[in-house]
């Protein structure tokens, strides 16, 4: 007798659950994208007992007629895509057709649907798989699925659900990255009855932001805008001073579908590079629309991973709209971000983009794979998810008198009862001096405003900021060449790494050959760097491209240097400043390109509006 | 234990291991100096795990004893002692005594079982070399410096062998940062006899104390065992623990053959690149050499300073020939070289510079080239 037998449809069905339903929070991202793929603009989440004992998504959407309801449980069953070529151009959140059943699989679980034209709802019951019931029952159009006593028939997997409170945090947590994404669609969150989360359709996605991240994030917002030939890149990012511990409030979304991305993440942070404390992360939303033939979602049955095909094009891309982003004077109802410099990067390039410098060549993408790409996949990648432009459309109605130059305004346009933002006083020489606290601080005032400059941390600023400048006009980098060369061992993931990275890495002043297997020699190091040595330093490197494709190494290590020298080169604290000094190192902060935090990420100011000593001293309440 | 010691004499020893006793650790009994006296005379005993030092000196034993005492306020103590004569005794508990008639101290003391135990020259060969010129081979090795979280061997310590070559013996000692590498041959006399030994790769750091520890005249021992590098003059010993690893082939390095010697003269060389050296700076360290028709043009150029160049005549009928050095590596190796005119020795911008005196193979220096 045959050894091997093809498995019975309940146990596979089981089995794609262990996959695909992890736990409540997966059975209720799974319903909910459904129920957004089905063009609902009202869904509703009700959960009790953190998803153990129920879960019921129901929505307003096309429903689904008797026959395709009946369909819809089997396994690969999905109206999502058709044929072979629909599985490179997915516009859908869902299409493997395995959610239903896999929930099915494992629940005591009803679909009630209606389309709107059948005269009257269907409703199946499935137990563990099995169809028990099917019947006529009355329901509005739209449909209604509950999945009760989740794991009722695996009890491992019960065992290992975390409490309620857990549960549901993971589940409010899906409902949270979902109803990000689509600002059209009202969400209602329920737990055992209570109302948790009702986020209304709103026409700003702003709104639906400060919905669901905080209200604190309304003043402290960045918009993001990139667009190039096939990438467009739009959100928003937070004010470096709101950081979280995680990247957890990070929430990516590639044509409309949330992702979790290593490489991404590294991206956006080097894109705040110098701004954020280590070990902090920002938060922040951000579209990524591209062609759908660039990326593969199909990596993960939860379709939290994906991969791209250009993605080292991407992450320069990503850095660069969120470097750009951070540059721009904050998010303001009435100012569009037009940074000039936007179509010049772009990210899959057919010619060299004449912005970017020396420094940053080397990790610009391969541009062998551009020119032959069709441009057709564009228009429909792009019209398929609507990612909402920065600070366009209607709220460009919104006091234009806004919209002048911040320069030109000696005082921060503060909204009444808001702190006053830094990036609304960007002119430092303008400011009074005050004098020097401690001999440490600098005390300036505008109108309205006390400020106090920590003036090592600007002076540290100015000098590395002009070490860095310097170094990027270099046409060349000098480089030491070793007597004896450095002999560096790479496993086989990170030794192919390299081997890629070996003209860039020659073009930055090490010289590194390939030895025979996984082996290196390394012949010369940048002469910024002689004093270091060199295999920890490639194998960093190596080791975080390989990790997440993304590769800041060099760079990054030059700059730990420049941050260092600029350190020993800064004025110290308790060092007397005269008036002259004081005005001169204003003047200097004026022209850094991020004049607010030193180097190493703290801030070098901070301020009092008027309003806040006067709340203190109780004149005003 | 209890013991009378002569103030000048403990003083001179203590202000030898000062080094070795100060420095930041974790194992506090370090910080102490052992003082064992027995009938012969008294042990004194210090070490930092990496080097340890011993001495045996005269002295009137009144008991036998041992004790561990923190050898930074002993010497403080010996040094401002208003008296000739200083009497150590131990007391109870560990308490020791350090009196004269008119001044007592009591200090707390360490276990003496603690103390780390000090490799012993038992059965090496010692061989002899004059005090001066280990001294100046040390001094021109240890030059040669690495920053302080260095671990490569080949780096942190310096090469020393025996080498024959054509007729003569040597002491070779050789040290390099892999920008740059000296070599320091000592010519072994017939008193000198030293057992040939594989290299071994000696601790800068430990022979930074050497140098500390050796006067400026007279003749010292030298031997290896094992893992240990062993100094001794007279009475007193210094050990080093050898590092472990391989000091990278340099013979090949040594070959001049294939290139071109010019002569310079050495003082104008030296103050020429100390000149250029003042525009240089972090950022920008290089300066650039123009071998051109019978001259030298150093140049260098700093954007945030300004820029220097400067004209040397030399011999010189070859193709003109442009390499950037960093000036400072010329500098120390100019420093050391005492005949009046040195030869470089270049082959082109690729390939290391050989500085050498005029008429010696002793003092070597191999620097690389930098590209800008």
């Amino acid at each position: 007798m045959s050894k091997i037998k093809i498995l019975p449809e309940i146990l596979s069905n089981k089995i794609a659950a262990g996959e695909v339903v992890e736990r409540p929070a997966s059975v209720v991202k799974e319903l909910v994208e459904n129920a957004v793929d089905a063009g609902s603009s009202r869904i509703t989440i009700e959960i009790g007992q953190g998803g153990r004992s129920m879960i019921r998504v129901s929505d307003n959407g096309l429903g689904m007629a008797h026959d395709d309801a009946l369909l819809a449980i089997e396994r690969y069953a999905t109206s999502k895509i058709y044929s072979d070529p629909d599985l490179h151009a997915i516009a859908t959140l869902g299409f493997r057709g395995e959610a239903l059943p896999s929930i099915a699989a494992v629940s005591k679980f009803t679909l009630t649907t209606n389309d709107g034209q059948s005269n009257a709802a269907t409703r199946i019951y499935v137990e563990g798989g099995k169809i028990r019931q099917v019947d006529e029952t009355g329901a509005p159009p739209g449909t209604m699925i509950s999945a009760d006593q989740l794991f009722f028939n695996t009890p491992a997997r019960r065992k290992f659900l975390k409490t309620v409170n857990t549960e549901m945090g993971h589940i409010a947590d899906v409902v949270s990255s979902l109803a990000l994404a689509r600002k059209d669609i009202q969400f209602r969150l329920f737990h055992n009855d209570r109302m948790v989360k009702n986020w209304p359709a709103v026409n700003d996605p702003v709104d639906r932001m400060v919905d669901v991240l905080g209200r604190e994030f309304r003043s402290g917002l960045y918009p993001v805008s990139l667009a190039g030939a096939y990438l467009s890149i739009n959100g928003w990012i937070s004010d470096p001073a709101i950081t979280r511990r995680t990247s957890q409030k990070i929430y990516i979304y590639v044509n409309g579908r949330f992702i979790r991305n290593r490489g991404i993440y590294y991206a956006i942070l080097d894109g705040y590079k110098g701004r954020l404390m280590k070990g902090r992360y920002p938060v922040g939303v951000l579209f990524l629309s591209l062609p759908p033939a660039e990326v593969d979602v199909n990596v993960h049955p939860t379709k939290h991973e994906v991969r791209f095909s250009n993605q080292r094009g991407l992450f320069q891309a990503i850095r660069t709209a969120v470097a750009q982003a951070l540059q721009s004077p904050g998010w303001q109802p009435a100012q569009p971000t037009q940074s000039p410099r936007i179509e010049e990067s772009v990210v899959f390039p057919e010619k060299k983009s004449s912005s970017s410098s020396q420094s940053e060549e080397p990790v610009a993408s391969p541009p062998s794979e551009a020119p032959g790409k069709p441009k057709a996949p564009l228009k429909r990648g792009s019209s398929i998810i609507k990612t909402e432009p920065a600070g366009h459309g209607d709220m460009e109605t919104k006091g234009p008198g806004e919209t002048e130059k911040l320069s030109d305004t000696s005082r921060p346009e503060t909204p009444p009862g808001e702190q006053a933002r830094l990036w609304q006083q960007p002119e430092f020489s303008r400011l009074s001096v005050i004098g020097q606290f401690h001999n440490t601080y600098i005390l300036c005032e505008s109108e309205s405003v006390l400020y106090v400059i920590d003036q090592h941390a600007a002076h540290e600023r100015i000098v590395y900021e002009k070490l860095l400048r310097q170094r990027r006009e270099a046409s060349v980098q000098p480089s030491q060449s070793f007597l004896i060369p450095e002999t560096i061992e790479l496993n086989y993931r990170e030794s192919a790494v390299i081997n890629e990275m070996i003209p860039d890495l020659v073009h930055m002043g090490i010289a590194i050959e390939p030895f025979g297997g996984n082996t290196f020699i390394v012949k010369s190091l940048p002469s910024i760097l002689s004093g270091e040595s060199a295999g920890p330093l490639i194998t960093e490197i190596a080791e975080t491209v390989a990790d997440s494709g993304y590769a800041p190494g060099l760079e990054e290590t030059i700059e730990q240097c420049l941050i260092l020298m600029a350190c020993h080169g800064a004025i110290r604290a308790n060092h007397y400043l005269s008036e002259k000094e004081i005005q001169a190192l204003l003047k200097q902060l004026d022209q850094c390109e991020n004049p607010y935090h030193c180097p190493h990420g703290r801030p070098t100011l901070i301020q009092w509006p008027i309003e806040s000593l006067e709340k203190r001293f109780r004149r005003t309440l | 234990m209890k013991t009378i010691f002569t103030k000048s004499e403990l003083l001179d020893v203590l202000s030898k291991v000062q080094g070795l006793t100060n420095r930041k650790t974790s194992l506090a009994i370090t910080e102490n100096v052992l003082i064992q006296t027995t009938e012969g005379g008294v042990t004194i005993t210090a070490t930092d795990l990496e080097t340890g030092f011993e001495g045996i000196y005269p002295a009137t034993v009144a008991t036998e004893g041992i004790i561990a005492i923190n050898s930074r306020k002993l010497y403080d103590i010996v040094k401002m002692f208003p008296a000739d004569q200083i009497n150590i005794e131990e007391l109870e508990n560990r308490w020791v005594a350090i009196t004269s008639e008119a001044v007592e101290y009591h200090l707390v003391t360490m276990t003496p079982d603690d103390f780390p135990d000090i490799p012993r020259a038992d059965e090496i060969d010692f061989f002899e070399m004059e005090t001066a010129a280990l001294k100046d081979m040390i001094e021109k090795s240890v030059a040669i410096s690495v920053a302080g979280d260095e671990k490569r061997a080949h780096m942190i310590g310096v090469n020393f062998e025996t080498v024959s070559e054509a007729d003569n013996d040597y002491i070779r000692m050789v040290s390099t940062d892999i920008k740059r590498l000296t070599k320091v041959d000592y010519v072994c006399d017939s008193k000198t006899k030293p057992a040939a030994n594989e290299n071994v790769i000696i601790p800068k750091k430990g022979l930074n104390e050497v140098n500390r520890f050796l006067a400026q005249d007279g003749t010292v021992e030298v031997g290896v065992q094992s893992n240990h590098f062993f100094v001794r003059k007279d009475n007193e010993t210094l050990v080093i623990n050898l590092l472990d690893g391989e000091f990278p082939p340099y013979r090949d390095l040594l070959n001049i053959q294939t290139a071109y010697d010019v002569l310079f003269p050495r003082e104008p060389l030296l103050m020429m690149l100390k000149r250029m050296s003042i525009v240089t700076s972090e950022e920008y360290k290089a300066v650039i050499f123009n071998y051109e028709n019978n001259a030298l043009q150093v140049r260098a150029v700093n954007p945030n300073v300004g820029e220097s160049k400067e004209k040397i005549a030399i011999d010189y009928d070859r193709e003109s020939l442009e390499v950037a050095f960093n000036p400072r590596y010329f500098i120390d190796a100019l420093n050391f070289i005492e005949s009046e005119n040195v030869l470089l020795n270049i082959v082109d911008g690729e390939h290391p510079c050989i500085v050498r005196g005029e008429n010696t193979s002793s003092y070597f220096n191999i620097i690389m080239p930098m590209k800008i």
